[in-house]
């Protein structure tokens, strides 16, 4: 082990750590041999799927790991000092001193009934001999430091007053107040906007300028990898199977699993996409059933013999990288090639154009319009979740909806299949009229609609099988029993799920396997549209691309038509032939998606699309934030909506007058509503290119 | 505040309004006939007509609820019919006085040390003082306040006579003097809510403790009781509702302790008079409970209002 990398200033080195949990079934080894080496002032990145060991390593770092972990050998230096056998008296010395961790979910991580001030403050008072004064001061500097822009108000809030990302930067702040030598972050984005992401992380790369801080940063999300990190390791069951500097990691990767995982997720680019994803095959291995030899062996499509016999070292290869794989040096000679494009995925002209879905002004506002009693004056704060949205999709097509949370892509979802009732407009399937609730709808009706949520719990009944989940919507199609389990088996088979599956209960099985489950229950009743919120965000990647596979498979054998929401530009791009941008209730860019990913951009498109992250140091990004959060729908602005944070706002009007919908472009299904004519907004440079 | 606290006094008003018309029909519906009770077994029906007539029964029952409540809001609760010709104001005032220096004593007794107890079993998860705790917790609550409250008496009163058995009191008395005989009946109409705050307290604080904001304290490096600090302002906000809400449930078990015991407070007085079918004094008696409970419940809100933040109104 000796010949792997030393950082040479290494402010952090962990040495054949091993690290396990005892269960009710045995023991779990969830760390199986890590060795690494942080140089100080710099960011090391960890990227994996879930249940790789990220949160593990980083508890054990901490020296707070759960109750029943523990560290079985191995060596942790900080700063040269062995922690890892320190007693919780010694480590409270430097916990919040020199060693701090930010976790994934901010809300839960700050105590709901203190004041943010408090919470912050006593770190110094705990650690320093500050006074309350003098904490006090500092907190509000430190508040001031990560760009809020009211520090002593938010130092004088609790918690819940403040949004997602604003908790976040208190998370760092806390963290960063006592200047830690070593700061590990696990997953601190994972659940924010993209616009917000991209602020803390531009944050987070000032801080080692700024504090000279030493970053541990954990993601499942390469894109964010490539993005904050100098060197980057990737776990996989327990262990690093590569580690590197980041550029040469993203740009040429050479373990299998590094170059499966690059492979799987789509990525924007302002082409339309060229082949299907390609998924690692198999599952993450569980720990408690561990594979002989190399531990990827069954999901690697490089395998040989002697890989399945025994386990392959960690070693050095081209001077600065490590890579455990028997095959690395035949690997590396062959050229990497990022989307090899594994066959054309389907005809690029699509469907008759028949019309499926319309929406012809649409709105759905929550609460009512109320008058004051004495005053008799109108108050109308009504939530104005869905205000005026009308499009139209065509049979076979899929529509894919972005915006930032709030801005109401649900609940226009959920509008269309009458879960919501419409406040005013219409909604037209096949040019009938459904804007009725769904208790309204006839069955013909409800068949031919279906919705898959993100949370597969939200539609599969824990107490029902798979089969009587499966069974009911078929039946609505009109088939007898019989048929319908056959079906049921067919539909399973299409989402690559055996028979056996039909007896089986959702909580036997994985989240991924639940929501094939839901997508297989969704296409039972044979619906022309099946409306898609979310369905992979809660998913690891490589499920994720078999999800998406799927989708895209059962289209082109069906000709179903898709609604797709979601956060993530890439997976929308990727999946949709138009795409609507909304904000705040309204639909301020609708096209044909590369129309939508290249100029003319409507101002909000063009922030979003500088937003993501993507790893690839091929390509070129432009750099645009958005300042503050989505205003409440409750209280719109006015003229323009998205005027408040525009950054491309010219003047007055913008503010006072509706801005106008025009066609952009030859296309006239490209539209995008501003002031700017369609002319100066083509001018500006693609936010990416190659 | 004031808004969200007048609010709630109204709401008060009506309920309690409806309260009365529920307890004046479960009153009318009751089987027995209050002349017959009067007069015995062998009375003439020109006789029951008689004291029917003087005692209002031969109006409608619209009016002689009207006339009930009238007198209430006034402050006549009528006189009892059992007990010749006491008036129903000055019984409950008395009784209630008893019966709140009971409910007093065993509060101060059962909220610090529930709150304790509970507390120490939740930060000391799984050790064996956390099992003693939450078994004898468990015990108590599930041990109904009759059989608790009779082994109580046999051991302390009848075997160790260290306590009076009995806790008959002469009207009047000094209950600071005669605390002794106050101690059995406090004891054990505290033991059912005592396991149950108890046992309430701990899972909470062993929620809070294995919360993210717990560890954020942890490692945070504060020292121990700031942590503990953390977890207790969130572990013991649910708690004050329970224990609001469950005093009211004390009430409940006065009835069954004060006729146990032989106490002269408000629920013996609620036995007796249901026993005796004294209806003027079944009505009024169980309206003031049911204000008692709405009052207490008030308080619970408003005092978690103050405690937790995310709540305002
Ligand atoms: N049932 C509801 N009652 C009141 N407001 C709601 C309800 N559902 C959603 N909203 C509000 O509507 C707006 C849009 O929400 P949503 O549709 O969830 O957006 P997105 O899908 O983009 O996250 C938000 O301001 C949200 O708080
Ligand atoms: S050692 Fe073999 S199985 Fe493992 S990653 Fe390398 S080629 Fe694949
Ligand atoms: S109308 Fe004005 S504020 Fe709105 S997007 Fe266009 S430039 Fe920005
Ligand atoms: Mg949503």
């Amino acid at each position: 082990m000796n010949e792997l990398r030393t950082a040479g200033d290494a402010i952090l080195e962990i040495k054949d750590l091993v690290v396990s949990y005892t269960t009710l079934s045995g023991k779990i080894t969830a760390v199986r041999g890590v060795n690494l080496s942080v140089e100080r002032g710099t960011t090391q990145g960890i990227v994996g799927e879930s249940g790789c060991g990220k949160s593990t390593l980083a508890f054990a770092i901490m020296g707070y790991l759960d109750r029943n972990g523990q560290i079985e050998s191995g060596e942790i230096l900080l700063d040269g000092e062995n922690i890892s056998d320190k007693p919780r008296k010694w480590m409270k010395k430097i916990w919040g001193k020199e060693l701090n961790i930010v976790y994934q979910d901010p809300s839960a991580a700050l105590n709901p009934s203190i004041k943010i001030g408090r919470q912050i403050g006593e770190v110094l008072e705990t650690h320093g001999d500050s006074s309350e004064k003098e904490a006090r001061d500092e907190t509000v500097e430190m508040l001031r430091e990560l760009q809020i822009s009211d520090p002593e108000i938010v130092a004088d809030s609790y918690p819940h007053q403040l949004s997602g990302g604003m908790r976040q930067r208190v998370c760092l702040a806390m963290a960063l107040i006592s200047r830690p030598k070593l700061m590990i972050m696990d997953e601190p984005t994972t659940n924010l906007d993209v616009t917000v992401e991209a602020k803390i992380l531009d944050i987070i790369k000032d801080l080692k300028t700024e504090f000279n801080t030493t970053i541990i940063y954990i993601t499942h999300d390469l894109g964010v990898v490539y993005e904050v990190s100098d060197r980057s390791g990737v776990m996989y069951a327990g262990q690093f199977v590569e580690e590197g500097p980041t550029e040469d990691l993203i740009g040429s990767p050479i373990h299998p699993y590094t170059r499966g995982l690059l492979r799987t997720v789509p990525e924007v680019s302002t082409e339309t996409r060229k082949g299907k994803l390609q998924p690692i095959s198999g599952s993450v291995v569980e720990l408690d059933s561990l594979p002989q030899g190399c531990k990827f062996n069954p999901r690697c499509p490089y395998r040989q013999e002697g890989c399945t016999e025994s386990e392959p070292e960690f070693q050095v290869l081209d001077g600065d990288r490590h890579v455990r794989c028997f095959e690395a040096e035949e690997i590396i000679k062959e050229d990497y090639e990022r989307k090899p494009g594994g066959g054309e995925r389907m005809s690029e002209e699509k469907g008759g154009g028949k019309k499926i879905l319309g929406a012809e002004n649409a709105k759905k506002y929550f609460g009512e319009a109320k008058t004051r009693l004495l005053s008799r004056e109108k108050v109308d704060d009504r939530v104005r979740a869905v205000d005026d949205v009308s499009f139209n999709l065509d049979e076979g097509n899929t529509l894919g909806v972005v915006g930032e949370s709030g801005c109401g892509k649900s609940t226009l979802a959920r509008t269309i299949i009458g879960l919501e009732e419409i406040t005013d407009g219409q909604i037209t399937l096949e040019d009938k009229d459904i804007s009725v609730p769904i208790e309204g709808r006839d069955q013909e009706v409800l068949r031919q609609i279906r919705i898959v949520f993100q949370d597969p719990r939200a539609t599969l009944n824990p107490k029902r099988t798979i089969k009587q989940a499966m069974v009911r919507p078929i039946k609505l199609a009109g088939a007898s029993h019989n048929e319908a389990v056959n079906k049921a088996e067919e539909l399973l088979q299409a989402v690559d799920l055996g028979p056996s599956y039909l007896d089986r209960h959702p909580d036997q099985l994985s989240g991924g396997q639940k929501q094939r489950v839901a997508i297989a229950r969704a296409f039972a009743s044979q619906p022309e549209l099946i409306l898609c919120d979310e369905p992979t965000s809660s998913l690891d990647v490589s499920i994720q691309s078999s999800i998406i596979n799927l989708l895209l498979d059962l289209q082109d054998d069906l000709n179903t038509t898709f609604m797709y929401i979601s956060h993530n530009l890439a997976v929308v791009s990727y999946i949709s032939d138009y795409m609507a941008v909304m904000y705040l209730g309204r639909l301020v860019e609708v096209g044909p998606t590369e129309d939508i990913l290249n100029p003319p951009y409507h101002p909000y498109t063009e922030a979003l699309l500088s937003s993501i992250s993507v790893p690839n140091p091929e390509v070129e990004q432009k750099r645009i934030r958005l300042s503050g959060v989505v205003p409440s729908a409750r209280n719109v602005p006015s003229g323009c909506r998205f005027h408040t944070r525009c950054p491309r706002k010219i003047g007055e009007i913008c503010e006072t007058e509706e801005p106008p919908t025009r066609i952009a472009g030859d296309d006239a299904k490209h539209s995008i509503t501003c002031h700017i004519p369609v002319e100066e907004l083509s001018e500006v440079e693609p936010v990416l290119k190659k | 505040m004031t808004k969200f606290i007048g609010k709630r006094l109204i709401n008060m008003v009506i309920t309690l309004f409806i309260a009365s018309i529920i307890i004046f029909t479960l009153t009318e519906v009751m089987p027995g006939d209050v002349a017959q009770m009067i007069l015995g077994q062998y009375a003439t029906p020109e006789s029951l007509e008689a004291v029917r007539a003087q005692l209002g029964l031969d109006k409608p029952a619209v009016v002689r609820y009207g006339d009930w409540i009238w007198g209430v809001l006034q402050g006549d609760l009528g006189t009892s019919m059992s007990m010749k010709g006491v008036s129903i104001s000055d019984l409950l005032l008395r009784r209630g006085r008893n019966s709140l220096f009971l409910a007093a004593f065993a509060t101060i007794f059962l909220v610090p040390l529930s709150l304790v107890v509970g507390v120490i079993a939740g930060l000391r998860e799984g050790s064996w003082l956390d099992h003693f705790i939450s078994t004898s917790s468990l015990v108590a609550l599930s041990l109904p306040s009759f059989i608790s409250g009779t082994f109580l008496m046999l051991i302390f009163a009848i075997w160790l006579k260290i306590v009076p058995a009995m806790s008959s009191i002469a009207p009047g008395a000094n209950l600071f003097k005669v605390f002794p005989k106050l101690i059995l009946p406090i004891i054990t109409v505290s033991l059912v809510l005592l396991g149950y705050v108890a046992r309430m307290v701990r899972a909470s604080v062993i929620d809070a403790s294995h919360s993210d904001y717990a560890r954020t304290a942890v490692l945070k490096g504060l020292p121990y009781h700031k942590v503990v600090w953390h977890i207790l302002r969130n572990a013991l906000m649910p708690t004050v509702t329970v224990i609001a809400m469950n005093l009211g449930w004390l009430i409940g078990g006065l009835v069954i302790v004060e006729t146990l015991f032989a106490y002269p407070g408000l629920g013996r007085l609620v036995y007796v008079a249901i026993q005796r079918q004294d209806i003027p004094l079944i009505q009024a008696s169980v309206l003031l409970t049911s204000a008692v409970y709405l009052l207490l419940n008030l308080a619970s809100d408003i005092i978690y209002t103050f405690l937790d933040p995310r709540v305002r109104y």
